[in-house]
């Protein structure tokens, strides 16, 4: 609510106003009528002064004219004591210039205020004498001015009553209100709907306070239609979001695989160079549809609000020059031509920013202005730093450029400009994933573009001296940590999980690590051991029978005795709400399956504090991987269990004794429709077949479970299944054949 | 014969005080102040006496000088010189004067103003408050002729105030009055004048009888007069009139007024 100055109130007004009309009334009697009353009474008196002197000289025209000068005299005295504000009389003969009256010298010395008035006597037309009197009407002005002031004193009185009743009427019926009705303007804009305002008036403020409540009424029914259609929106969004998140994943699943493959082509000594490039295609096209996935993810992300920042102190320079990096086959592939400005200016400056995602909008421009660039087109990354501390970078092409009207659709979701004419593939959220990065980092793009000369997008971001910051030389790189972190510590390992496939797969990775593992196959049996036997770290699956893992994680974190106990899920699903289920319980990390063996050695060396010495080669290689298996991923398999091909055996065997059975279980309960069981018995077998890295099967199991959750069946995915998991029976006796025999 | 003539005494007597006198007064106020000065004196007379006498005022002195002249009252009280003129007419005789008292006319200058004899005054206009004022006028003109040969040009302006205010203002040069008047102005008017020179003195009003009335009742109202003026008890009905000292009368005492010469200066209506 905006503070209303005293003076500009309504009712400082008023009384103001009353005030100034009681001022003006006082000036004007004081200075005006009261003068003017008096010139008025001395004017009057004057003249009947002046009557009287004309009187009195008539009548002693006789005495003058036979020298009777007693009578002259006592007329005279008579006269000056009738007329007390007659102060003395002068008579003046006229032929001599003799002084007749008074007897005495005449006192010629005035007080303020005597008047003289004087008349000629004439007799006969020949003067007698003249007669001067001396007047002083004060006495009476006073009294006429008292007399008045006691008038003007009772009618301001009676003014200023009628005016404070004004005022108060003013103050009463309409700036009371007035106020009530800010005062409730101000709860309404609070929210509060219960803020109605009496209506005690039966005039336009009454109806004008009828109006706000009645505007009350409406706008909390809008409000409350708002509410509901507000929560049915975020419904609807939250299941969009769901929705795209467990597309995105199940689109990821057979892309690893699509690009997996298509790689192995390379290194295919039968395959025909047709072959080859197909495959290339193959790739490529795999990986811009993994692009758009993981833009749709992030679109999500940000519609969703759950978008992490990492934010640190990043040099400039470097991000840059790394970014540069990554496109630059791309820019030789397009024949343009790169040009870097100012570069060395921003050296020994860092931004406050996460440095992934200002790759990636480093990354989305510079592939905009290569994809949008004419061919032998150039693109200029000009960097430059503003006096106020604040640096800016723009990546200028020498594309088509934009038109007004398509700049200000640049920023919207799914426009992509051109789309319908364009052969540039994009799903059209990149630059708005670009500019909600940017602000959420605070800084600001901006676009400056000419039709047929380019287009330039500008980022400015705060800028900071690099040596006053601690920035992060160690940025995380697959590389990295696969050549830098090799100490794990001693940890006594607990995994939960109902997967006799899982079981050995984890079994595996983890006495790869060197860390002592005991399983058990559901939460009670783990929650029976952890009484007996204490452990650092327990690994637990989500879906379990008789305990979950959630109910397993409550339980422990219960008990204080088991507050140094790590617990890291290990589950296929990655919905949001599922991590955020796990966190809730209590969990302390999490694993996606398929678990690659890098991410859950890190994941154990960031919750545990003794570490010792246990050199673990870990060596990227699918070289040796001659053999193709058309079911089973053995670049991700041996990404999770390292490259001995005994472990794999061993985790293959574990699933050809235990995952024929779950497909007969899967047939029995399809034919009797047991959807709970089907459900539970897909899902098992989805995460066996994911620890052997069979996506292919993991992919039918997960689409028979989705549909037993909806209480339904495929009788084509059961053969699907049937089929593929003979397929990788096979595909796994051959491989632990051919490994095995020696 | 003898015993009638006691008889007709008796009964003559008995009219004489059975009738009622008039009593008349020179109209010096007006006539309710007279009343008030006159009515009380005259009630003690009767009251003393036995004699009704009955007050008569009249409005002005030609009136007054007609009535006595008429022979109209029993008793008047006026001036020396209409006493002598009334003696003339009809014989009236002073019974009464105020011993007390003379009367004398004063001649006022203006103080400072330059005249101090009263050879200086030849032919200039000199103020009286009338023609037949006694002191103020007749005596001081018939002194001013015949004892210093002065002509004077008279101006009459009434009243004795309007002579000494004449004299002060210096409208004329000198001007005539008496001393009782003259004391009775005011001071600032008194201190402007000076007294240049006072007439011989005479009697004052006296107290006059017709002779139709008779001698008995004459000296009745006489004696009676004279002991109300010894009398510390009536004493005061006197002083308003005013006779400080009541006295006998006699008819020579105003007859030298006509050998001063004032006839040539009265004037009769």
């Amino acid at each position: 609510m905006s503070k209303i100055n005293w003076w500009r109130s309504l009712r400082a007004q008023s009384f103001l106003a009353v005030f100034s009309f009681g001022l003006m009334l006082i000036c004007l009697f004081v200075f005006y009528t009261l003068p003017e009353q008096a010139r008025w009474v001395n004017d009057g008196l004057s003249k009947t002064a002046q009557r009287s002197l004309q009187q009195l000289s008539t009548s002693i025209t006789t005495p003058l004219l036979t020298r009777q000068y007693a009578e002259l005299y006592e007329q005279i005295n008579n006269q000056l004591e009738i007329h007390p504000n007659w102060k003395a009389i002068k008579i003046v003969d006229a032929e001599t210039g003799n002084q007749l009256y008074p007897l005495d010298s005449w006192v010629g010395a005035f007080e303020s205020g005597d008047m003289l008035l004087s008349q000629d006597i004439i007799f006969l037309d020949k003067p007698l004498a003249t007669i001067t009197l001396v007047v002083n009407f004060t006495a009476e002005i006073n009294e006429s001015s008292k007399l008045h002031y006691t008038l003007i004193y009772i009618q301001f009185s009676i003014l200023l009553l009628i005016l404070v009743g004004l005022a108060w009427l003013v103050d009463y019926r309409i700036t009371s209100p007035l106020r009530a009705l800010e005062h409730a303007f101000t709860r309404l804009a609070k929210g509060d709907f219960d803020c109605h305002v009496d209506k005690q008036q039966h005039n336009e403020v009454g109806s004008v306070i009828n109006g706000f409540n009645q505007m009350v009424n409406e706008v909390a029914g809008s409000q409350q239609k708002l509410n509901s259609l507000r929560i049915q929106a975020e419904s609807a969004s939250k299941a969009k979001s769901d929705f795209m998140a467990s597309m995105s994943h199940e689109l990821r699943t057979p892309l690893n695989a699509i690009l997996g493959l298509s790689q192995l082509y390379d290194y295919d000594q039968s395959a025909s160079q047709i072959q080859k490039n197909n495959a290339k295609s193959i790739y490529r096209a795999g990986e811009h549809l993994l692009l758009l996935i993981n833009d749709v993810l992030d679109m999500t992300a940000i519609e969703s609000g759950n978008m992490q920042f990492n934010f640190e102190y990043v040099p400039i320079k470097r991000v840059i020059e790394e970014s540069v990096e990554l496109v630059t086959e791309l820019i030789n592939a397009q024949s343009i031509s790169l040009h870097l400005e100012g570069l060395n200016n921003l050296e020994g400056l860092c931004f406050y920013v996460d440095e992934r995602r200002f790759k990636q909008i480093m990354l989305n421009l510079l592939s905009n202005a290569i994809k949008y660039n004419k061919p032998q087109g150039k693109i200029y990354i000009r960097c430059s730093e503003l006096n106020n501390n604040q640096c800016r970078i723009s990546v200028a092409d020498t594309g088509y450029g934009l038109t007004d009207d398509e700049e200000s659709r640049l920023f919207k979701p799914f426009d992509r400009l051109g789309a319908e004419t364009s052969e540039i593939n994009g799903t059209g959220i990149g630059l708005v994933i670009t500019r909600e990065l940017v602000e959420r980092m605070q800084g600001e793009i901006t676009v400056q573009s000419e039709v047929n000369q380019g287009s330039c997008f500008s980022l400015l971001f705060n800028s900071f001296e690099q040596s006053n910051k601690t920035t992060n030389t160690q940025f995380p790189n697959d590389n990295a940590l696969h050549t830098e972190v090799d100490a794990l510590p001693i940890l006594n390992v607990l995994v939960a999980e109902d997967q006799v496939t899982n079981q050995q797969v984890l079994k595996q990775q983890l006495t790869l690590l060197g860390v002592q593992s005991t399983f058990v196959s559901n939460g009670e049996q783990a929650w029976q051991i952890l009484q007996d036997i204490p452990f650092d770290v327990l690994l637990t699956d989500i879906q379990m029978p008789l305990l979950d893992g959630l109910g397993l994680t409550k339980r422990i974190r219960q008990d204080d005795r088991y507050n140094a106990l790590v617990i890291i899920a290990v589950t296929a699903n990655i919905i949001k709400e599922n991590i955020d289920d796990c966190y809730a319980a209590g969990m302390n990390g999490f694993l996606t399956k398929p678990v690659e063996l890098v991410q859950l050695k890190t994941l154990l060396i960031e919750h545990s504090s003794i570490t010792i010495n246990a050199p673990i080669e870990q060596e990227h290689s699918s070289a040796s991987m001659n053999d193709k298996f058309a079911q089973l991923d053995i670049g991700l398999l041996v990404s999770m269990l390292g490259e001995d091909t005994d472990v794999h055996c061993m985790v293959f065997n574990a699933f050809i004794q235990s995952a024929g059975e779950q497909v007969k279980l899967i047939n029995a309960y399809t034919e009797s429709e047991n959807y709970v069981d089907l459900s539970f018995q897909s899902h098992g077998l989805k995460s066996a077949s994911k620890s052997i890295a069979a996506l292919g099967l993991a992919d039918i199991c997960q689409q028979i479970e989705s549909l037993a959750n909806i209480n339904s069946i495929n009788e084509q995915l059961i053969i699907d299944l049937n089929l593929c998991f003979e397929s990788v029976m096979a595909d796994l006796k051959y491989y632990c054949r051919q490994h095995e025999a020696p | 014969m003898k015993y009638l003539l006691v008889i007709v005494c008796l009964i003559q007597s008995s009219w004489l005080f059975a009738q009622e006198y008039t009593f008349g007064v020179v109209p010096q106020y007006e006539p309710q102040k007279l009343n008030a000065i006159w009515q009380p004196l005259l009630n003690e007379v009767s009251q003393q006496t036995g004699i009704k006498i009955k007050l008569i005022t009249v409005e002005s002195i030609p009136v007054f000088e007609q009535a006595f002249a008429n022979g109209d009252y029993d008793f008047a009280y006026m001036n020396p010189w209409h006493s002598v003129i009334a003696n003339e007419k009809q014989g009236y005789m002073p019974l009464i004067k105020d011993a007390g008292r003379k009367l004398q006319g004063v001649l006022v200058v203006k103080k400072d103003g330059g005249i101090n004899d009263l050879s200086q005054l030849q032919n200039e206009e000199i103020a009286f408050p009338a023609p037949n004022a006694l002191g103020a006028s007749l005596l001081m003109r018939a002194d001013l002729a015949q004892l210093y040969d002065l002509s004077i040009k008279p101006v009459y302006v009434q009243t004795h105030s309007s002579v000494y205010l004449n004299v002060a203002l210096g409208t004329t040069k000198a001007g005539g009055g008496v001393l009782g008047t003259l004391k009775q102005q005011p001071q600032n008017l008194q201190d402007k004048l000076t007294i240049l020179y006072k007439t011989r003195e005479i009697s004052r009003h006296p107290i006059v009888a017709h002779p139709r009335v008779d001698t008995a009742v004459q000296l009745n109202i006489q004696q009676a007069i004279l002991t109300i003026g010894q009398s510390e008890k009536y004493k005061h009905l006197l002083a308003g009139i005013p006779i400080t000292q009541p006295s006998t009368a006699t008819l020579a005492e105003y007859q030298q007024l006509t050998q001063w010469g004032l006839r040539s200066f009265y004037v009769e209506n």
